[in-house]
C-alpha cells in the first residue's frame, strides 16, 4: 500500500535519510523504531511533502500513485493522514470549523459531497467521547492552550473523522499516560481494516503494547537496519538501539 | 531668519483657495505635511501632491444605495463635500443643524485646511438612546479637493452608533474629512469607520473625539487605503473615568498607502484605553502606524494599553510603526506592543496536511488574525459585510 524505495532526503543540504526502503501492505500495521536524531520525522514529514524535506533519490507511493508528485493537500485528499509529533496552535480558528473545513476540502478534491453541519455535530461528537475531548474544549480556537497530551487527543479525533486511508503516527505517544495510550490504541485498532495502513513512529513499546503491530523496523542513521515481528519491540526495550547504531554506521 | 520655504505648485493652488488667516500663514510657512514634519516622517503628502490643486466639481457618478447594506439605519450622504438629498430614516432622537459660525481651529495640519475651506459644519445633536445605527456616506470621484466637516454631539446618558462608509469611485481626488465627536457624561459612542479608496486617491480623514465624565467610546475601522490615505484618530479624556476602546484593521494591496496614527491624550483621572490595530499587507503596499499615549501629571490611575501587529504576505510590502508613550503621572498603568511577521510556514503544512490548499489556509489565517477587531462589531449585519470584505481581500490569491 505504502511503498518507498531506495529514498534520500536531505534537510538544508544535509543528507538525513539514506536509502531507506520499507513496504507496508494494505491491512498492516508497522512500526519504526529508532533512536533520536535516525530520521524518524524526516522521514514523515517527506511522505506528507513539507517542504525543505528534499527527496533527492528514491520513491514513495502510496496506492501505486506518486506522492512525490503531489501538494500537501493533495495527498491528504488521497488518504494520507499524518499525526504531528508536536500539533500547531491556531488562534482565531474554531475547533470545529477547522476540522469541519479540513474534511471537506479532502471530500471535495475527491469529488464528494460535503457533510452538512448537522452531520457533522453528529460525528464529531460520537468521536470526541472516544478521545476523551469535552464539548467546551471543541468550542476553544484550535489547540489554543491545550496541553501536549490534549493536541494528541485532538490529532486522534482528526484521524477518528478523516478515516484515512493510510495514518503516520509520529511520537504520538509522548506526554501521554497509561489511559491516553489506551484511548490512542482503541483509535487504531478500530480503524484497522483490511484497506488501510498504518506507519507508527515511536521510541518505546508501552503504545506498541496496545495495537499489536504487524512488522517493527528499526531505523538508525537513516536506514532501516532490522525488520522483525513484535517481539523485537521487547528486545530493543531492554537491549537499547546502541549495537544497531554500531550496524549503520 | 530661516530661509523662505518654496512652496509647490499644490500647496500655492491651495493657498490661494483658504481665506487669509492662520491656517493660510502656516501653510505658507511650513507647507504642507510632509516627510520633514513631525508625525507626517512615513507619509510624505507634499511629494504626492504635485498638480495644482482646484476644488472638486459635484459628484458625478450615481449614488448607489447598497454599499453597506444596514437595516433601519439613518443615513447621511456627503458626495464630494456636499451633503445630498435628505437626511433619510433618522430617528426622533437625532437633529441636524448647519453651522456657519466659526467653531475653532483643530491643530491637525489637514483638519486645519477642513476646517477653513469647508462651508460651515454639519452638526449631529443626539439625545437619548438611538434605536439603530446612523450611516454617514462620504462619496468622492473625479479630481480635485472636496473637505467636510460633521461634528457629532452626544448628550449625556446618550447611546448611539455611526458607522462612516468613505468609498470611492476612480480617480484621483484629495478628500479631507474632519469628524469631531464630543461625548457628554455617561454617553456612550460606537463610531465604526470602514475606507475604501481607488487606487488613486488621496485622502484624510481625521477623527477628533472629547470624552467627558464617564463616557465610553468605541472606535473600530477597516481600511484598504489608496494612493496615500491617513486615517488620524485623536483622543482627548477630558473629564474622569472614561473609556475608550480603539481598534483598526488595514488591508493593503498593489501600491496602496495607509497610515493610520492615533494620539490620546488622558488629561482626567481613571481614564481607560484599549488599542489594538493589525494590518494585512501584499503586493508593494505601505502600512503605517503611529500610536502615541500622553498622560497628563493629574491623570492618575490611567489605565492604557496600546497594540499594533502587522502581517506581510509579500517580501515588497512593509510596514512603519512607532508606538509612543509620554507619561507625566505616577500612578498609572501603561503598556504597549508591536510586531510585524509573515504567517507561520509550520501552521500553514499543518493546514494543508488536513486538505485545505494553501490560498485557501492563508484566507482562514488572514480571516482570524483580522477577527480579533472585527469580533468587536456588535452588529452583526454589519460585521458579516465586512468580513465579506476581508475574504474578498484574499480571494485575489495571496
Amino acid at each position: 500500500m505504502l511503498t518507498i524505495s531506495n529514498l534520500h532526503i536531505s534537510v538544508d543540504g544535509a543528507e538525513i535519510v539514506k536509502g531507506l526502503s520499507l513496504d507496508v501492505p494494505a491491512g498492516e500495521v508497522h512500526a519504526i523504531m529508532g533512536p533520536n536524531g535516525s530520521g524518524k520525522s524526516t522521514l514523515s514529514y517527506a511522505i506528507a511533502g513539507r517542504s525543505g524535506y528534499d527527496v533527492t533519490k528514491g520513491d514513495i507511493q502510496l496506492e501505486k500513485k506518486n506522492l512525490l508528485q503531489m501538494e500537501p493537500e493533495e495527498r491528504s485528499a488521497s488518504g494520507l493522514f499524518l499525526s504531528f509529533q508536536q500539533p500547531m496552535e491556531i488562534p482565531g480558528v474554531g475547533t470545529m470549523s477547522f476540522i469541519r473545513t479540513s474534511l471537506n476540502a479532502q471530500r471535495k478534491a475527491r469529488g464528494e459531497e460535503g457533510v452538512s453541519a448537522a452531520d457533522f455535530l453528529r460525528l464529531v461528537r460520537a468521536k470526541a467521547k472516544i478521545v476523551g475531548l469535552t464539548d467546551e474544549q471543541l468550542k476553544r480556537p484550535f489547540n489554543v492552550g491545550f496541553s501536549g497530551g490534549e493536541k494528541k487527543r485532538m490529532e486522534m479525533l482528526q484521524m477518528a473523522i478523516f478515516e484515512p486511508r493510510f495514518a503516520i503516527m509520529d511520537e504520538t505517544d509522548s506526554g501521554l499516560d497509561i489511559d491516553a495510550l489506551k484511548m490512542v490504541g482503541a483509535v487504531v485498532n478500530a480503524l484497522r481494516t483490511p484497506d488501510r495502513g498504518f506507519l507508527i513512529i515511536t521510541h518505546y513499546q508501552r503504545l506498541l503494547d496496545h495495537i499489536n503491530p504487524d512488522r517493527i523496523h528499526v531505523l538508525a542513521d537513516g536506514k532501516i537496519v532490522k525488520s522483525g515481528g513484535a517481539e523485537l519491540a521487547t528486545e530493543l526495550e531492554s537491549d537499547g538501539y546502541d549495537k544497531f547504531a554500531g550496524e549503520a554506521a | 531668519m530661516g530661509a523662505v520655504l518654496k512652496l509647490t505648485t499644490a500647496e500655492q493652488t491651495l493657498l490661494q483657495q483658504l481665506p487669509k488667516g492662520d491656517v493660510a500663514a502656516r501653510l505658507r510657512e511650513h507647507g504642507l505635511p510632509g516627510r520633514r514634519k513631525e508625525g507626517w516622517r512615513w507619509s510624505d503628502l507634499r511629494s504626492v501632491l504635485k498638480e495644482p490643486i482646484a476644488l472638486s466639481d459635484p459628484y458625478a457618478g450615481t449614488i448607489s444605495p447598497t454599499a453597506l447594506i444596514l437595516e433601519n439605519a439613518g443615513e447621511l450622504i456627503f458626495a464630494n463635500g456636499r451633503l445630498v438629498g435628505h437626511p433619510s430614516y433618522l430617528p426622533p432622537q437625532i437633529r441636524i443643524s448647519r453651522q456657519s459660525a466659526h467653531l475653532g481651529t483643530p491643530g491637525a495640519p489637514l483638519a486645519a485646511i477642513a476646517s477653513e475651506l469647508s462651508d460651515g459644519a454639519h452638526i449631529v445633536e443626539i439625545v437619548g438612546k438611538l434605536p439603530s445605527p446612523v450611516l454617514i456616506r462620504y462619496l468622492s470621484d473625479g479630481s480635485g479637493m472636496h473637505q467636510t466637516r460633521v461634528q457629532v454631539r452626544l448628550a449625556p446618558d446618550t447611546e448611539a452608533t455611526i458607522i462612516e462608509h468613505h468609498e470611492s469611485t476612480e480617480g484621483a481626488w484629495l478628500s479631507n474629512n474632519l469628524c469631531e465627536f464630543s461625548l457628554n457624561s455617561k454617553s456612550h459612542l460606537t463610531r465604526i469607520v470602514v475606507q475604501e479608496g481607488a487606487p488613486g486617491a488621496i485622502g484624510a480623514i481625521t477623527g477628533l473625539v472629547m470624552l467627558g465624565d464617564r463616557a465610553t467610546y468605541t472606535q473600530i475601522g477597516l481600511g484598504f487605503g489608496g494612493k496615500m490615505v491617513r486615517d488620524e484618530t485623536q483622543i482627548v479624556h477630558v473629564q474622569r473615568g472614561a473609556k475608550a476602546k480603539l481598534s483598526g484593521a488595514y488591508l493593503l494591496d498593489d501600491k496602496n498607502h495607509l497610515d493610520n496614527t492615533t494620539r490620546v491624550e488622558h488629561r482626567a483621572i481613571e481614564g481607560l484605553t484599549e488599542e489594538l490595530y493589525k494590518g494585512v499587507l501584499r503586493g508593494q503596499s505601505r502600512g503605517v502606524f503611529q500610536g502615541k499615549f500622553f498622560v497628563a501629571r493629574d491623570a492618575q490611575k490611567t489605565d492604557a494599553r496600546m497594540s499594533h501587529h502587522a502581517l506581510l504576505l509579500s517580501e515588497n510590502a512593509e510596514v512603519n510603526a512607532k508606538p509612543e508613550l509620554e507619561i507625566y503621572a505616577d500612578d498609572v498603568q501603561c503598556a504597549h506592543g508591536n510586531t510585524v511577521g509573515s504567517l507561520d510556514e509550520n501552521v500553514l503544512f499543518y493546514m494543508r496536511q488536513r486538505g485545505m490548499s494553501e490560498n485557501e489556509a492563508r484566507a482562514i489565517l488572514v480571516d482570524a488574525f483580522v477577527g480579533e477587531v472585527l469580533e468587536g462589531i456588535k452588529h452583526e449585519q454589519l460585521r458579516e459585510q465586512l468580513v465579506t470584505k476581508v475574504r474578498d481581500f484574499m480571494g485575489g490569491g495571496a
